[in-house]
């Protein structure tokens, strides 16, 4: 893999500091402080039972659980796997691919699909065409069907390798860029570049060209597969054992079914372009020439997995971290589902969606208007639920379902959802200003994860379509009787609203755009209201540290005192994207500075005032540019997993999957490069949104094609391990190009045990026996 | 829809887009002229309808092309007099060409230098692009000046003949996350301006006359109406706001983001996830007359015609809703793909539905055109490929369509 010629990674160690303990006392030090935690703890208090992620963690109004654990995203105490694997049964995990020309049955340095890519490639050109698409069946390889290449071999077409990666696209922008597959990327190949960053320069003739990438592939038997190409330029077409098959520039996902023969076969591609190079209205070129490979299996599908312990279907898409409390498992899935699950078995315990019906006073729900038009919903959504639990239930196992059994599942929880819409819009024509619907929200109206007092579980729904924006704030005890809900209108931001409920100073504090709001937790009163937030952001959470003894909120742009919700002060984070920052020894970190569009997005810290007094103010303790700090990336990059601090060293995690890790104290970078991943960086997917989670003596960071890296800390880059979950599922919105699963949240870890939530699925992973499904 | 109903309705609330103009000057018509009371701009008059148009439906590269011009790229759409057409190019400019023959008469650079107050000149230099560009915004004109807003807060207005009359300043901060689209309109006597705050300015001198803070503007150009003597402006976010002091009157009456309000036959539609048919009442109280849900994203406006409330998905699905309808409504032509079934991840269609005479329009980002009868049955009457497309909406008048192809402008017509 090439790496950045950038990467600094020179075994630089980490400065510690008053501020950095080593490892276990660190460990100890934030069980016993509880930085984020809502009070300051006894320093005294014996500590070592309870650490975070142990399996005797019991989380109390003073150490609450819930957004990454304890709103640092580290679980010191776990001792969580380090292989697992789901794996698709049959020919596709059989399948082996390789660039170079093979010498007899694969070897070692053949690749199984993962993610169903192929990603090592030979490529060849570019060459000129006059008509890019009248010329695509000019043969430039002298007897194109019959081509076997070998790279830098006597074919005078110039073989070389590639390996479709992220870093080897060319651009990385997340909206309208070029890295939303793992493309072979002709630009990358035949451009020179003269600079990463922003705006990197291209030189190079992109017009009128055409290209070829050959694989080959490596199928036990002859097999019936599926094979998709996804392409940008004018024309293309592919030859799979020298017989040929036109793209369709019309349908570029378009999936071939085609015969794989037993043994090694070859497959051959050819991209045309009129001009290599598209443009971005902001002057930034993108590449527009390529093509990405993929072979799926032919359904049913089922499954063999490694260290699964059971995986239980949820009731809908959601970016909702599980939280653990007790011998229970809590998150929150589809519009506004929290579920309650069982963590020794997997199975649900309870259910319960949340409409505006939940927040009415008895006197509004006998009212003739809510009687008539709502209950009889209400009721038939309770009736539904039941049933939903009993079907999901019944599907709880080490495999899951088969594809074709988890269709008839996926259409009861379809029939759920109908009626739970049915309910807001029953809500929406009494009043649609004070009951604008909660779903349509971006991802999903779930997004929160939930928090615990260990007594009760507090969680918000809804956002609903961009723009009005209601909230169902809820609270439950931990068998599933509703405390109270509060309906709000809070308004919803422009990508929807993420954020998680936090819990400080024995309040429960919510917000979204411009309000933030103090709760009592037993009772949901009121006892304050800021509307005069600005922006809290899409998916920034409020986090919470104490001054001087007294419990403050950091929200995207302000600094409130949590006692009554007066601002102290502006944040002055500069946050780019949807990261929530950590706080550590008064000092707030963010891994996405924003320093401009034609500037690298850096990193920061600041130190909070000395004081909760109304005028205080932030100071800088690091502001450096991007050129030693920034995430790598060609084009804008865009932040969403939070970051996580260790040992002094900051590690933070961009879409593409670009990992920076930097000595705090020193300031100074200690290693930046691209995970080896499978993630699709684009709007719909996007890329590497789980923040990377400390689980005992390891650093964990999942991609959203289920691909879990496992990241030694320190200094210099190491993975460990790397896993995945591959879940093919027909009724798929996640437009991931297979219908793989895909993943936004970090998982939470308790004992050995790790709980990995994908759109489809909660996974239990920890160390067992394979399962064939 | 009763003939009558919208006449009646109309001397209560009268949108200003006067549906009701002489045959002769009907928006779409060869002879139509630009004024200040019947400005063409954003989608001509505000409803993408015109009438008076008799456009070609086929044409291919050496058949109906009536001249083709090298204006640059932009996502915003030219607009058009008797004999001019005005349009505006990344990242700075604004073009005037002869309608005649495409060839240009003018251009101009609309840059900061034209900025008297340095805060104001670093403000607009330090305005850096994203995805819609500078220069998203369709310009509008009077017949005697162009007006037009760039992204960076650059508001120009332009004599016809191609001297800058004045320049203005907008500095608020940018509030949506893809850059700035929404088109400034002309209303009773002043230039509205919807950049983060909602702006009002005196046409003939750049004066801002007020500035509405709490009306946030998403991508949406604003609609505008009459009601009794009141002229109002509506903004995609449903807020209502009176045009002679820029006040409040309500909000929320409705709800969309990409796309713009119409406002037509005494009501107000808009048409995102959350499709509506408003009307204001006394005080201006909003009433839902009829809704219907659309699922996935819509980037273009919707198109009111024969009793018909049409628009078109992201992923070029067509859809109407029964515009006569009260109530939850489940719309007459429901998510028909007009451009394939599978047309991957990306939206295709940034363009709004666009009606020429009996015909709608329909562009895809990709350069494939849709045409349509504009009946219930929308039966698919051409189809037609140009290079490169854009997001751009068509524009029509008399046998002429302009249609932004790529860095292109097409005139096809025959």
């Amino acid at each position: 893999m090439q790496r950045l010629a950038t990467d600094p990674t020179q075994g630089t160690k980490p400065t510690r500091s008053a501020g950095f303990v080593p490892t276990v006392g660190r460990f100890l030090a934030i069980a016993i402080v509880a930085v984020l935690g809502p009070a300051a703890a006894d320093p005294g208090e014996p500590a070592a039972v309870n650490v975070l992620g142990s399996a005797d963690f019991k989380p109390s109004l003073d150490r609450p659980v819930g957004w990454r654990g304890d709103w640092t995203g580290r679980f010191p105490g776990a001792t969580p796997p380090m292989t697992w694997s789901r794996r698709v049964h049959g020919i596709t995990t059989a399948l082996r691919y390789q660039a170079a020309k093979p010498a007899g049955d694969p070897t070692k340095d053949s690749k199984p699909l993962e993610y169903f890519s192929i990603k090592d490639w030979l490529v060849s050109g570019p060459v000129s065409v006059s008509d890019p698409v009248k010329d695509i069946d000019q043969d430039h390889l002298n007897g194109e069907p019959g081509v076997q290449p070998a790279e830098a071999g006597k074919n005078a077409a110039g073989w070389k390798f590639l390996r479709a990666d992220v870093d080897t696209q060319s651009r990385h922008d997340h909206n309208e860029g070029t890295c939303g597959q793992s493309y072979v990327d002709f630009v990358y190949a035949f451009g020179k570049f003269t600079a990463d960053g922003p705006n990197p320069k291209i030189e190079g003739d992109f017009t009128n060209k055409a290209a070829y990438a050959h694989t080959y592939i490596h199928s036990p038997a002859e097999v019936k597969v599926q094979l998709q190409m996804p392409f940008d330029g004018a024309a293309g077409k592919f030859w799979l054992n020298g017989k040929p098959t036109a793209l369709d520039p019309k349908n570029r996902g378009k999936v071939f079914d085609i015969t794989l023969a037993a043994g090694w076969n070859r497959l051959l591609v050819k991209i045309a372009v009129a001009n290599g190079l598209g443009k971005h209205y902001s002057g930034r070129w993108l590449s527009a020439w390529m093509v990405a490979a993929y072979l799926t299996p032919v359904g049913p599908v089922s499954y063999e997995t490694r260290n699964v312990t059971w995986m239980t279907k949820v009731t809908g898409r959601s970016m909702s971290q599980p939280i653990v409390v007790g011998d229970r498992i809590f998150l929150g899935a589809n519009i506004s589902d929290l579920m309650c699950l069982s963590k020794a078995d997997g199975r649900v315990l309870w259910l319960r969606t949340t409409t505006p019906f939940d927040s009415l006073p008895a006197v509004e729900k006998n009212s003739p208007a809510i009687k008539e038009k709502v209950e009889p919903l209400v009721a038939q959504l309770l009736k539904l639920n039941e049933e939903a639990v009993a079907a999901i239930n019944a599907a709880v196992s080490p495999t899951g379902l088969p594809s074709d059994q988890a269709a008839a599942l996926d259409k009861k929880l379809k029939e759920k959802t109908e009626v739970e819409r049915k309910v807001h819009k029953a809500f929406e024509d009494l009043d649609r200003k004070k009951y604008p619907p909660y779903f349509g929200n971006e991802v999903s109206s779930s997004n929160g994860t939930p928090s615990s007092d260990g007594v009760r579980v507090y969680w918000t729904c809804g956002g609903g379509i961009k723009g009005p924006g209601a909230y169902g704030i809820q609270c439950f005890d931990l068998d599933g009787k509703r405390v109270w809900t509060n309906h709000e209108v809070f308004g919803s931001e422009e990508h929807g609203n993420h954020q998680s409920t936090l819990l400080v100073d024995g309040k429960l504090i919510f917000g979204a755009c411009n309000t933030m709001v103090a709760m009592e937790p037993k009772t949901g009163a009121v006892l304050w209201k800021n509307a005069k937030m600005e922006s809290l952001g899409s998916g920034t959470s409020p986090i919470a540290a104490r001054i001087g003894g007294a419990g403050v909120i950091i929200t995207l742009k302000k600094i409130l005192r949590a006692s009554d919700g007066v601002e102290i002060c502006a944040s002055n984070l500069n946050i780019w994207g949807d990261p929530t920052p950590v706080v550590d020894n008064d000092v707030v970190y963010n891994t996405s500075r924003f320093r401009g569009w034609d500037d690298l997005t850096s990193m920061c810290a600041i130190k909070l005032p000395s004081g909760t007094g109304e005028k205080g103010s932030v100071k800088p303790v690091w502001d450096p540019p991007g050129k030693d700090l920034a995430t790598p990336a060609r084009g804008t990059n865009y932040t969403i997993a939070s970051p996580l601090l260790l040992d002094g060293i900051l590690y933070g995690v961009d879409m593409t999957g670009g990992i920076t890790a930097v000595d705090v104290q020193g300031q100074k970078g200690l290693y930046r490069r691209w995970l080896d991943g499978y993630n699709r960086y684009n709007r719909y997917l996007y890329g590497v949104a789980a923040s990377p989670t400390l689980a005992g003596k390891h650093i964990y960071v999942v991609d959203d094609a289920g691909y879990t890296h496992l990241i030694q800390p320190g200094p210099q880059f190491k993975e460990v391990g790397r896993n995945v979950i591959e879940n093919i599922f027909f009724s798929s919105i996640s437009n991931n190009p297979c219908r793989q699963e895909a993943f936004y949240t970090a998982p939470y870890f308790e004992g050995k045990a790790m709980f990995l939530r994908g759109e489809e699925y909660l996974y239990r992973i920890e160390e067992r026996t394979a399962s064939k499904g | 829809m009763s003939r009558l109903a919208p006449l009646l309705a109309a001397l209560l609330l009268t949108p200003l887009a006067a549906e009701e103009a002489p045959p002769a000057g009907r928006l779409g018509s060869a002879e139509f002229r630009p004024s200040p009371e019947r400005p063409f701009g954003w989608r001509g008059d505000g409803s993408g309808r015109y009438l008076g148009a008799t456009p070609v439906t086929e044409w291919s590269p050496t058949k109906n092309i009536r001249w083709t011009a090298v204006v640059g790229k932009s996502y915003s759409s030219p607009v058009v007099t008797d004999k001019l057409v005005l349009a505006l190019s990344e990242p700075d400019l604004l073009i005037c060409l002869d309608r005649a023959d495409g060839k240009e008469k003018w251009r101009m650079k609309v840059t900061s230098a034209d900025l008297q107050d340095a805060a104001e000149k670093e403000t607009a230099d330090q305005y850096l692009a994203k995805d819609t560009g500078h220069t998203a915004a369709t310009p509008v004109t009077d017949g005697a000046t162009v007006y037009a807003a760039f992204a960076n807060g650059i508001v120009r207005a332009a004599t016809l003949e191609g001297k800058t009359k004045w320049t203005a300043f907008v500095e608020a901060r940018q509030n949506t996350a893809y850059g700035r689209s929404s088109s400034p309109i002309l209303v009773a006597g002043k230039l509205i301006l919807h950049m983060t705050n909602l702006y009002a300015f005196d046409p003939a001198t750049g004066k801002r006359l007020w500035v509405n803070e709490e009306a946030k503007c998403q991508y949406g150009t604003p609609a505008c109406l009459r009601q009794g003597k009141v002229d109002l402006i509506v903004t995609c976010a449903g807020d209502v706001i009176r045009c002679d002091d820029g006040k409040k009157v309500n909000d929320q009456i409705g709800n969309t983001s990409n796309s713009s309000p119409v406002a037509m036959d005494g009501l107000i539609y808009f048409g995102e996830k959350d499709v509506r048919a408003i009307k204001l009442g006394a005080e201006f109280k909003d009433e839902s007359v009829w809704n219907g849900e659309i699922m996935g994203d819509v980037f273009g406006s919707p198109l009111l015609h024969g009793g018909l409330l049409y628009t078109v998905s992201g992923k070029g699905d067509l859809i109407a809703f029964d515009a006569g309808k009260k109530g939850a409504t489940e719309p007459v032509i429901d998510m028909r793909p007009l451009f394939g079934d599978d047309v991957g991840a990306q939206p295709i269609l940034y363009s709004s539905v666009t009606l020429a005479g009996k015909y709608l329009f329909v562009s895809s980002n990709l350069g494939d055109i849709v045409v349509l009868e504009a009946t219930k049955e929308a039966k698919v009457v051409a189809k037609n490929r140009i290079k490169d497309g854009s997001g751009a909406s068509p524009v029509f008048s008399g046998r002429d369509l302009f249609l932004r192809d790529g860095d292109r402008l097409l005139c096809i017509g025959n």
